[in-house]
């Protein structure tokens, strides 16, 4: 029943304009905050029904309960994320008080706002037109919310023209964005103190392998970056991009731990050696702070706002304010060849947990067949391909005590988590330094734009083993146990997997169909403009403005500049819509006929005399027989210029036809 | 040449005024948020977004601006009758070139009147459209009021404009109508009606009509006493005139009691009611000679008189 009210359709018509503007972001945010939010939105009668003191006070505790809530999810208040969250609470919050017209606007407003935040996150060319719709229905919504004419009449509702005017200020106002976009001078005013870096990461990567759990991940078709290569493409089986290196072993489980510092070492090659490939990677998203680079990475040029970090394991990290997509431009060198780790580093990544009998049994005469590590990886690789293991993406849970000889010794089946977590442990157990890398491998190769993309299905682990003459060397099972998922991508692999095609078959990447070529030419342009957008700043601007030939314009001039386009450009409105004069109603001529043969027959109007006065005034020398026609002519004069009907053509037309008359009785009588 | 065309075009056209309105100012504070954001953030969508809602911020203003362009305003000619704080309506006519959002009109309240804004209403192209505008008049008089603003805040209310034009409109305030309660105005003649309400003498018998019997109850001043010394008959003259209604004498002296407005106030409630009921009367104004009016006649000059009267210095 209280939904029928009208006040409540309003709220629901508000409060569907927040979720449209905030679903898509919604993992952005923590889950008690979430939580909160739904319960807001959920039941904001409820805090409707209260009473004014009541009402009061109850949402003022709910402002702190809400700032006490993001400082707990977020450990800050400082930056854009727990802004955000903050900003969705309160606009939650508003939407309990929709009485009046300013409520509702604010509410609006509000709503945008978080929306561009919101948009910050993912720094996308096609959510520019997200914005677009928004502010559209916004506006939409503003027109039709109660109280928006002030002196509103009962015929005064949504109409054609209202819907026109609104298409017509989208209209003239795209244009003027597009050019202020390209020609509004860009500063960089530098980190405010009240932007912090976010401690919550979103999506993907967490520091832990738990076999079994990327089943959903590897499933996900968002593109997560677009890496392209300088000198030409590389295989794809080689792309391996790393993304976190988890040292310490529980089993079948492996985590982070106590990290070996080899930043020392590391840093011997950073900025040295010889560069063996460069490369470029956008991200599509913020996507934590890791930046995915690929092995023996020496070179790192951030493209994006922040500053790069190199952390354990060679990986690189970005520390930014802004939650920002990174772009960079990165080279690999050659590998660094033989060294030797620390005693220390040493017993970190031999550090075993606790196994079953059987599989130190198996690991012991397994080494016995072998003399050398090299050809025990080997064998092992070899073991692999021979024996029925199974790549499948539903290998179902291991949750027995020792899930890794379940997994070894009975059911055989899992994917990349599975196969990485197992030979890691088992080089620990042969007393192979090892550890596991997480991130991607592969990608789908676009020969249109020659750069490959990486999804959320190219999520790959693999295990790199220490040797003392190669240093650190890439083992992947999964080249024994299902080498096209190396060789071809993850999706042409999965696509082949659940038997929907068969693109191995034929050549996939080099002779694509037309559909396929027209997804890749979109997929090309699409991230050429994207790039440009997202990096037009500055140097961006000022290279654009060396392109066009005003190359010579400061900041200052180019802001005169714009200035000067929209004073022209308002000017020019101006004159489109220049003041065109009222035409004179068809009655006005003839009165004038009229006026002007009076005037030959010695009677002045005068300009301050209205027609009524001016008849009074001549009626009395004009000869008996006018006088009756000329008063009918004045009288019908008035009706035609001071009724509030619009005249009709007839009424017009025989108006003139009795002045011509008039005027030939009076001219023939001199 | 073209400029000064130009300007003899916007001369014609007024200068319009505009001004961002309550919610604009809130806009202004959002688009100034959303730029703090741009700088903060160096961001393309940052940029983009606050670069639409400025655009879409200066195109409703020149919408709005535009709204209030070519439209042309008339008055009717005729004069509009009112009373002292009494509020009622006048029209104009609108004529606009181009379709219209919604606009409405207002007149610049002086001490004489205060306005109240018309609706909004929405113009269509070249067809005359009638706006009504109330107003309170405070004094009587007759005045002429030419001074009106056109003014909008179409499309998204952002902005309001106004724009002044002129129309000559000529009001005549009548004395507010008030009934002091001295004496009801009787409908019927009757002696107390005889004794307020005089009726008017008859200045000779050119309109005898016959005699007739004078019956209980009726004035005894009717009685012919001629006719009565002769024949010792009651009768009296009954005159052609008194086939209709007796005339009623509205005396501005009469009424001692009432100051100068009041006594004006309670002339114009009998007048009214007269004239509603068809009583023929007489009003009586020091400085003007007895002036009969009838129910079939205009009274043009009355309300006149009634709206400009002064008691003229003994």
């Amino acid at each position: 029943m209280i939904l029928k009210h009208p006040y409540y359709n309003k709220l629901f018509t508000f409060q569907l304009f927040l979720l449209a503007a905030t679903l898509p972001f919604v993992q952005q945010h923590p889950l008690p905050v979430l939580f909160f939010g739904l319960v807001l939105l959920l039941f904001p009668w409820f805090f409707l029904s209260l009473k004014d003191v009541a009402h009061k006070t109850i949402k003022i505790s709910l402002v702190f309960f809400s700032l006490a809530l993001v400082l707990n999810s977020y450990g800050t208040l400082k930056g854009l994320e727990p802004g955000l969250s903050l900003l969705l609470l309160v606009t939650l919050l508003k939407s309990s008080e929709l009485a009046t017209k300013r409520d509702q606007f604010i509410f609006l407003l509000m709503t945008v706002l978080s929306l561009v935040g919101h948009l910050l996150n993912v720094d996308q060319l096609i959510y520019v037109l997200y914005i677009l719709l928004m502010a559209l229905w916004m506006i939409r919504l503003f027109f039709s919310s109660e109280g928006y004419d002030e002196r509103r009449s009962q015929s005064f509702r949504w109409s054609t023209k209202k819907s026109k005017d609104l298409f017509f200020i989208f209209a003239i106002a795209i244009p003027q964005a597009v050019l202020l976009f390209f020609f509004f001078p860009r500063f960089y005013v530098g980190n405010l103190s009240f932007s912090g870096s976010s401690p919550i990461s979103k999506v993907g990567f967490i520091d832990e392998l738990n076999p079994g759990d990327w089943s959903k991940t590897v499933e996900d078709r968002t593109p997560i970056f677009r890496a392209s290569f300088q000198d030409g493409k590389p295989s794809r089986g080689g792309l391996y991009w790393r993304g976190a290196v988890l040292q310490k072993s529980l089993g079948f489980r492996w985590v982070v731990g106590d990290v070996p510092d080899d930043l020392e070492r590391w840093g011997f090659f950073i900025g040295r050696g010889d560069i063996d490939r460069r490369y470029r990677v956008d991200f599509d998203s913020s996507f934590e702070h890791r930046l995915f680079t690929l092995p023996f990475t020496i070179r790192m040029d951030l493209k994006s706002h922040g500053r790069v970090l190199n952390t354990p394991g060679s990986l690189y990290q970005v520390h930014s304010s802004q939650s920002q997509a990174p772009r960079y431009e990165a080279a690999t060198s050659p590998p660094w060849g033989a060294f030797d780790l620390s005693e220390q580093e040493r017993e970190q990544y031999l550090q075993v947990p606790e196994v079953s009998n059987r599989l130190q049994r198996f690991a012991t005469d397994f080494k016995s067949r072998f003399s050398s590590d090299q050809e025990l990886i080997q064998g092992l690789l070899a073991y692999y391909h021979e024996q029925p293991f199974v790549y499948t993406l539903d290998p179902g849970s291991y949750l027995s005590r020792y899930p890794e000889d379940e997994f070894f010794f009975q059911r055989r089946r899992g994917f990349c988590e599975h196969y990485a977590s197992f030979t890691g442990l088992l080089l620990r157990l042969w007393g192979i330094p090892a550890r596991v890398v997480t991130g991607f491998q592969g990608g789908v190769y676009n020969p249109v734009g020659d750069y490959f993309v990486l999804r959320g299905e190219d999520a790959h682990a693999w295990v790199e083993a220490f040797t003392p003459e190669e240093g650190w060397t890439l083992v992947d099972p999964i080249r024994a146990i299902a080498p096209w998922r190396i060789e071809y991508g993850a999706e042409a692999f999965f696509l082949q997997l659940n038997g929907l095609d068969d693109p191995l078959n034929s050549d996939f990447e080099m002779n694509p169909s037309l559909w396929k070529r027209t997804l890749f030419t979109i997929d090309s342009y699409y991230y050429r403009a994207n790039l440009f957008f997202t990096n037009y700043r500055e140097d961006a601007q000022r290279s654009f403005l060396d392109y066009l030939g005003l190359s010579e314009f400061s900041p200052v001039r180019l802001l005169v500049f714009v200035g000067g386009i929209f004073f022209a450009f308002y000017l020019f409105s101006l004159f489109i819509y220049l003041p065109k004069r009222l035409p004179d109603p068809a009655y006005e001529m003839d009165f004038k006929l009229l006026k002007q043969s009076l005037l030959k027959a010695g009677f002045e109007k005068a300009p301050y005399q209205s027609a009524g006065h001016f008849h009074r005034l001549t009626e009395k020398h004009l000869p008996e027989h006018l006088r009756d026609d000329f008063s009918r002519l004045v009288h019908r004069y008035e009706i035609l210029k001071y009724s509030s009907q619009t005249t009709s053509k007839s009424l017009e037309r025989d108006f003139k036809k009795s002045i011509q008359l008039f005027i030939g009785e009076l001219t023939r009588r001199g | 040449m073209l400029i000064k065309k130009l300007r003899l075009k916007l001369e014609k056209i007024g200068k319009i005024y505009i001004i961002p309105t309550r919610y604009g100012l809130y806009f202004l504070l959002f688009v100034f948020i959303l730029f703090l954001f741009s700088l903060i953030y160096g961001h393309s969508m940052a940029f983009t977004s606050t670069f639409l809602f400025v655009c879409l911020l200066m195109s409703s203003a020149v919408i709005t601006n535009y709204n209030l362009k070519h439209i042309q305003v008339r008055s009717s000619s005729a004069k509009i009758t009112t009373q002292v704080d009494h509020p009622s309506e006048v029209g104009l006519i609108l004529n606009s070139l181009h379709e219209r959002g919604a606009i409405w009109i207002e007149g610049y309240s002086s001490s004489n009147f205060d306005f109240e804004a018309s609706p909004a209403i929405e113009l269509s192209t070249k067809e005359k459209t009638q706006v009504k505008l109330s107003l309170r008049p405070h004094t009587r008089g007759i005045f002429q009021h030419s001074n009106w603003y056109l003014k909008t805040s179409y499309p998204i209310g952002l902005f309001t404009a106004w724009r002044p034009v002129s129309a000559t409109l000529t009001i005549r305030v009548l004395p507010k109508s008030v009934d002091y309660n001295i004496v009801p105005l009787f409908l019927e003649e009757t002696e107390m009606a005889h004794e307020h309400f005089m009726l008017v003498e008859r200045k000779n018998d050119e309109d005898f009509y016959e005699y007739k019997p004078h019956a209980e109850g009726e004035p005894w001043r009717l009685i012919d006493w001629k006719v009565l010394a002769k024949s010792d008959v009651y009768l009296k003259k009954s005159f052609s005139a008194d086939q209709r209604n007796g005339r009623y004498l509205f005396d501005y002296e009469k009424l001692v009691d009432l100051q100068h407005e009041e006594r004006l106030s309670q002339l114009v409630f009998w007048t009214l009611q007269a004239i509603d009921t068809k009583i023929d009367f007489v009003v009586h104004l020091p400085g003007f000679k007895h002036q009969y009016f009838n129910s079939e006649s205009s009274f043009e000059n009355l309300w006149d008189l009634y709206a400009t009267y002064k008691v003229p210095n003994s």
